[in-house]
């Protein structure tokens, strides 16, 4: 919750700060506009109260007396009443600092009268007959105006010329002939302008400061209402999620918050209903795992495990191991006595893994089983369950078998091998040897089929090892196959090896030779030694 | 592996190169699903095919099952190895070899 007060607190304040700085931009931009502005109007507006003054005076002004007054310098009562109304125009607008009619001479001025205003100086206020001289090039410009009969404006800025800044507006005086005998100048000083233009820049900066304050307290207040509360409600809305108590909330408004409000329900909805897939999945996984699990028991508990299989036996020794590459395998082996005088022998491989090859194995293995206990040779045995292994058998399966029967009293045994791997046999103290034949089709092939079957021999001391290709197909990390001359190899590695050292021999130079690769195919492994008929034991 | 397929009217031979192992053949299982429709006289030139699995087998077997209904099969060019394994699984006494 702290942290999330803090999320909030910083989110508004960014943007408020943005804002505000935003806002104190354009604040510095609208104010130093509006101070160029105004000082620009401000300027026009002395420019033309100068111009105004100077032109209505001048029009007062009687031109034809004018001369008269500067060539004799003696004052009427029409020089009064100018005056007076020199004076009225000095007195009554503020700004003006002089105002006075002039008799324009060669390189000088020869003043007539001058406006005079309560407070000024009167030192500074010229009378009738005073001359000002001035520089050549003072009033140059202003030379052809007058020629001209024009009025003309100068403005004066800063204090270069003494009388500080100021507008002067000139109107010239004509007589009845229309010669220009006189010109009135009007000076606005511009000593306050700036005084006024800033007073007027500040109210805009003061208004502006108030409505930024203002804005940025109203922006705080909707931003609190539309963006951190929503913001906020969002976020208990995911927390909240957690506990699976989840609802669209309905924010202020319809607007991105609010569409992400949807989004975030939706995700949470569609998350809820993935979970529950995964649930159900796993749980289905773990129900096949648990069955599995079972089969494997199942399918273990179906192959003879104990060993010594036949204890008081003593003619034989057999063992005989089964490891599937999956929870469930194709391979299998069996041994079973058919009578007293006849162990019948099996080891088989159903094409494929996994469950199909599991079941199809059940199968087949029962079937053998079965049909071999009520008798017949191994070529009679396979062709009988080959018939019924083929009905049907959509799923195409096959299934290898080498299958003997061996007359415990003699040593002679009859085999068939429908397809399965070469038998290996040791005679005496030999060597392990591959006995190599043509072998009959696999089992579910086809129908119809007959089975080639053929004698054999064993010695008292001879040994027997059959096995599926997941022996000689154990393949390593570089794609290499275990094959039948290392299979040999380990199976002769202890001459006197009993049956089960030999499994466990042949396993270990498998497990070494894969190494860290992943066991591809079930490694089914069977070992007989046959120690002759019992009476010579 | 490389599957090559040449359809001359109903007849279909298909040449073979490389390892017919478990990671190949349902790549021909499924070439041949459809490649059979309307054959008669099915043809496997295996001279370029240097391995065969039970998986691969499997396959021909298969396909041997289709043609005995609609036709017939036949495979061509098999060396002294793969030989060595038709007769060994006895798929020598299944398949017409030529």
């Amino acid at each position: 919750m702290e942290e999330q007060k803090k999320t909030r607190k910083s989110l508004s304040q960014r943007i408020t700060v943005q804002l505000a700085v935003l806002m104190a931009l354009m604040a510095v931009l609208v104010t130093s506009i509006s101070y160029l502005a105004l000082r620009a109007t401000y300027l026009n507006l002395y420019s033309e109260k100068a111009q105004d003054l100077a032109r209505s005076l001048a029009a007062e002004v009687d031109g034809d007396k004018v001369e008269n007054y500067v060539i004799t310098g003696e004052t009427d009562e029409y020089y009064d009443w100018l005056k007076s109304e020199f004076d009225r125009v000095k007195s009554k607008f503020t700004g003006i600092q002089y105002v006075y009619l002039a008799y324009p001479e060669q390189d000088r001025f020869i003043y007539v009268v001058e406006g005079f205003a309560e407070g000024d100086d009167m030192s500074q206020i010229c009378s009738l007959g005073d001359v000002y001289e001035y520089e050549a090039t003072e009033y140059e410009h202003l030379l052809p105006d007058i020629e001209a009969g024009r009025a003309s404006t100068e403005l004066i800025l800063g204090q270069d010329v003494g009388y500080g800044a100021s507008v002067s507006a000139w109107a010239p005086v004509f007589d009845s002939s229309g010669r220009v005998v006189g010109i009135v100048e009007a000076d606005c000083s511009l000593s306050n302008l700036n005084a006024v233009v800033r007073a007027h820049a500040l109210r805009i900066v003061g208004v502006l400061l108030l409505c930024i304050f203002a804005v940025l307290a109203l922006d705080i207040l909707i931003l609190r209402r539309n963006v951190s509360e929503p913001v906020g409600q969002l976020t208990s809305l995911v927390n909240s999620y957690a506990n699976q108590a989840i609802a669209e909330p309905k924010l202020r408004y319809d607007d991105e918050l609010q569409w992400l409000a949807g989004s975030f329900a939706e995700m949470t909805r569609r998350i809820d209903a993935y979970t529950a897939e995964v649930e159900r999945v796993t749980a289905e996984k773990e129900r096949i795992g648990a069955e599995l699990n079972v089969a494997t028991k199942i399918q273990a508990d179906m192959l003879p495990r104990i060993f010594p299989p036949f204890p008081d036996r003593k003619e034989l020794d057999l063992y005989a191991s089964m490891t599937p590459a999956k929870e469930v395998g194709g391979d299998f082996y069996d041994f079973f006595l058919i009578d007293d005088d006849h162990l019948a022998m099996v080891i088989a491989d159903v094409s494929g893994k996994g469950v199909p090859a599991a079941l199809f194995m059940v199968i087949a293995k029962t079937l053998i089983k079965n049909r071999a206990q009520m008798g017949g040779t191994p070529a009679g045995i396979l062709h009988d369950v080959n018939e019924q292994l083929s009905e049907g058998n959509e799923a195409e399966l096959f299934v290898t078998v080498w299958l003997a029967i061996l007359e415990l009293s003699t040593g002679k045994g009859m085999a068939a091998n429908a397809g399965h791997e070469h038998p290996a046999v040791r005679r005496g103290d030999g060597t392990f040897e591959l006995v190599k034949y043509r072998h009959s089709p696999a089992l579910a092939t086809m129908g119809g089929m007959k089975f080639r079957e053929h004698e054999f021999t064993l010695a008292p001391g001879d040994c027997l090892f059959v096995y599926t290709d997941g022996v000689t197909e154990a393949t390593n990390a570089d794609k290499k196959l275990f094959g039948e001359e290392k299979l040999t190899e380990a199976l002769n590695r202890d001459p006197a090896a009993k049956p089960k050292e030999l499994l466990q021999s042949v396993k270990q130079a498998i497990d070494e030779f894969v190494g860290d690769a992943v066991q591809f195919d079930d490694i089914t492994m069977l070992c007989l030694h046959y120690a002759g008929p019992e009476e010579s034991v | 592996m490389t599957i090559k397929q040449n359809k001359d009217g109903s007849k279909l031979t298909v040449a073979l190169e490389g390892r017919l192992d478990t990671t190949t053949a349902p790549q021909l299982e499924g070439e041949l699903h459809t490649a059979l429709d309307g054959v008669t006289e099915l043809i496997f030139d295996l001279a370029k095919l240097e391995y065969i699995s039970s998986a691969g087998l499997r396959v021909l077997l298969s396909a041997h099952k289709v043609m005995s209904k609609q036709g017939s099969m036949v495979i061509r060019n098999a060396d002294s190895s793969l030989m060595d394994i038709f007769e060994v699984t006895g798929f020598s006494d299944i398949l017409t070899i030529e």
